[in-house]
């Protein structure tokens, strides 16, 4: 602790140093200077960006408030998916409309959209001088961003941030973008210190911790609605279910091609963090009250694909759980194992228009020499023909005091990548002995 | 010990029903204030009084307009003598009187009690039921925890058991004071304590069941079926015990009483299941392999049989 102090504070003295001596070099800079570049950028990029409404139909009131900017002299407008997504599930009763800061406002229609990386192109149908040019993410991690939008519909605004690197480790890539998004800024351009756009803004988890969207997908993207001969007709469910069943079925074939890591829990293997989204976490349980040790490790992928306001997919998770008793009678230590089986799953967007119910298949499975009591769950996504969400919960039921319970969640996969991987997951748990 | 039988034969119906009197003197007739209270016009408010006099039986017609008869036409006017067994017409209603020393077996079971009946009137035996239910119960409760609780804990669940148990007893005692002028709490009190019991048993032979032959549908059908039909047993016993009907009335009162209830149950169960039940319908019964372990089938195997699951034909004609 005093070592590492000792370098600290020689790093702040130089900083103070090197504050002073800036000070003395250039007498008129004051704090307020590093905002005069953001205000360069604000005042280069005003006119390219926007307020994207979705407008309810039946009320004329705008439900949802993004933000969007042109990308194009056709008149090519950018947000996110998320921003847009009621109008794309139901075209009959919404519109998209932008609005300037000056109050230019006029309507958009959808051309293209990106489901795995929460994007959407729009056009407004006529030309324009005012757009961004497209950059790319590969700077260096520290360097100063700014990203524009709208926050609660309060009014164009800027902000500062650093930029910490693409999460090569997580599921969808993103920029980690040190600043505060908020609400309604979703869809507006993250640029470079150049007024390139190096980003998309799309979500934030608080405390300055936000994310951006690499420009990489939008150009993708951009190409792809470039190629189209005509534009597509309304068919947005199917390109979402094409885009999420390639994404997930692609992910899911690497992951049954690779080698899976292992984790010990009780006397067995058990699979671990097994692609390198996936994450994985463990606690333990030993109360000296309780009659029972448990030790627990779960696992998921952390990131997910927005669907509706309810609805996240394309996501894995998986948990076990290693009961051992302290010398409780077999009856108890069962009823007890009940509890954890029963809890297996909870769910919290149980939506009737999004998915049918449940349909489950219980049996005795012989797992690593042991038996097992498991029990698969399956639901459609209504919408979706081909996307199912399977929920695997199981437990071993052969021994009187001491028992190994797992659970896999698999969402928005199709049947055939989705029992290949809830097989392998079955597979992969071995026995040490 | 009961003194006058009276089988009562309404013209209308073919059921006959029963009524067992401790006195030696029954009025009948139309009126609220007669022991056998018939709902036949043509029988006067106070029209025939029943009087035993050792072993012989009198009936006095009271004055009545249409009268009373002996079979085949002979009205009685105003007294006649009976022997057990023998028939009286009133209006449109026969009544046929027995004495407790009839000669005939079959008519002695309408009040002779069966002994297990007996056994089950007895309080210490009652009392011995109430103690197995409470026993049984903590039991059931000291399964369910997973530390050392104080005893004083455990006993929460067992008192409200108990609880139970004497507030059934009560209601039944209360009914039969009303109606029979008998109480038979401890017939009660064992009646609702071998219900309790037989269902707690039952429903561990459900769950052990529906676990081996993976079904939760076994074990919600046979929980239902099960419970429902010893819910009836229980109605018809108690209600042999505090009133009078007739079998078939006692049969048809009690299925009805617990359809509705069971239905009333299931449609709350079922309406309020769409706000609180996020998790998939699955299996969720664990049992240790006290009466060994079945053995699992292959993965392999297991997830081929998992391809109906991903059929959903319902949805498929909703889907627009």
């Amino acid at each position: 602790m005093m070592n590492s102090s000792r370098p600290a504070s020689g790093r702040n003295l130089l900083c103070c140093f090197v504050l002073v001596l800036s000070l003395a070099l250039f007498p008129g800079n004051d704090a307020g200077a590093i905002t005069d570049e953001g205000a360069d950028i604000f005042e280069q990029s005003k006119k390219s960006v926007f307020q994207i409404r979705v407008i309810d139909l039946a009320s004329d009131e705008k439900s949802t408030t993004g933000s969007g900017f042109y990308i194009s002299p056709q008149g090519h407008m950018i947000t996110n998916y998320h921003v847009v997504s009621e109008y794309v599930m139901k075209p009959d009763r919404y519109s998209i409309k932008f609005i300037n800061e000056d109050g230019t406002s006029g309507d958009l229609s959808l051309l293209g959209i990106d489901v795995i990386h929460d994007l959407a192109i729009l056009t407004t149908g006529q030309e324009t001088d005012f757009f961004l040019r497209l950059g790319n993410s590969q700077i260096f991690k520290g360097e100063r961003i700014f990203s524009m939008g709208n926050p609660h519909d309060l009014g164009m605004s800027i902000i500062e941030g650093t930029f910490n690197g693409l999460m090569e480790k997580s599921m969808y890539r993103k920029i980690l973008f040190s600043a505060s998004l908020n609400p309604g800024m979703s869809g507006g351009p993250a640029l470079n210190r150049n007024g390139e756009v190096v980003g998309i803004n799309v979500s934030t988890m608080g405390n300055d911790v936000s994310f951006l969207v690499p420009v990489e997908f939008l150009t993708a993207l951009y190409h792809d609605v470039k190629a189209q001969v005509a534009s597509p007709v309304a068919e947005w469910e199917s390109i979402i279910e094409k885009q999420l069943l390639s994404q997930q079925d692609q992910f899911i074939a690497d992951l049954l091609a690779s080698e899976w890591e292992h984790l010990t829990l009780g006397d067995m293997f058990i699979p671990g963090e097994i692609a390198v989204p996936i994450k994985c976490w463990g606690n333990s349980m030993d109360k000296e009250k309780e009659l029972m040790v448990k030790v627990r490790t779960s696992c998921s992928s952390e990131d997910s694909v927005y669907l509706n306001h309810e609805v996240y997919t394309a996501y894995y998770s998986f948990w076990f759980l290693h009961h051992t008793s302290k010398g409780m009678n077999t009856f108890r230590f069962y009823n007890h194992l009940v509890d954890d089986y029963v809890g297996a799953f909870s769910y919290y967007d149980e939506d009737d228009e999004f998915f049918t119910k449940f349909q489950c298949r219980n049996d005795f499975v012989k797992i690593a020499g042991r038996n097992w009591k498991a029990a698969l769950c399956v639901r459609k996504y209504k919408k979706f023909q081909q996307l199912f969400d399977l929920n695997l919960v199981m437990s071993t039921v052969d021994e009187f005091d001491n028992g190994l319970m797992g659970a896999f969640v698999v969402r928005g996969v199709g049947k055939k990548a989705g029992q290949a991987l809830i097989r392998r997951f079955m597979e992969e748990i071995q026995c040490q002995k | 010990m009961p003194k006058i039988i009276v089988e009562i034969t309404p013209d209308s119906k073919s059921v006959r029903e029963y009524k067992v009197f401790d006195s030696e003197e029954v009025c009948v007739g139309r009126g609220f204030d007669c022991d056998v209270i018939l709902q036949d016009v043509y029988v006067a408010a106070r029209h025939l009084l029943i009087t035993r006099t050792g072993d012989s039986i009198k009936v006095k017609d009271l004055g009545s307009e249409n009268g009373t008869f002996l079979p085949p036409a002979e009205r009685v006017n105003p007294e006649a003598t009976l022997l057990s067994g023998d028939e009286v017409t009133l209006g449109k209603t026969r009544l046929r009187i027995y004495l407790d020393s009839h000669p005939v077996p079959a008519a002695r079971i309408l009040y002779e009690r069966h002994k297990f009946l007996k056994l089950a009137g007895k309080p210490l035996v009652a009392w011995g039921w109430v103690g197995v239910m409470m026993g049984f119960t903590l039991l059931e409760v000291y399964c369910h925890t997973t530390k050392n609780e104080d005893f004083i804990k455990l006993l929460s669940t067992p008192i409200v058991v108990f609880c139970t148990i004497l507030l059934w007893g009560g209601f039944w005692a209360f009914i039969g004071r009303l109606l029979r002028h008998k109480v038979y709490f401890y017939e009660h009190l064992s009646v609702c304590c071998a219900w309790l019991f037989s269902s707690a048993v039952l429903e561990n032979i459900i769950d052990y069941m529906s676990f081996y032959a993976n079904s939760k549908l076994l074990n919600t059908i046979c929980a239902y079926i099960l419970n429902s039909g010893l819910f009836i047993i229980t109605l018809f016993a108690s209600l042999t015990f505090s009133t009078n009907m007739s079998r078939a009335k006692k049969i048809t009162f009690a299925s009805i009483f617990t359809f509705v209830l069971v239905a009333s149950f299931a449609g709350l169960k079922l309406s309020a299941s769409k706000y609180y039940t996020w998790a998939p319908p699955y299996d969720t019964i664990l049992k240790p392999p006290v009466l060994g372990s079945r053995n699992g089938r292959p993965i392999e195997e297991f997830i081929e049989n998992t391809d109906p699951l991903f059929i959903f034909k319902e949805e498929e004609k909703t889907v627009k």
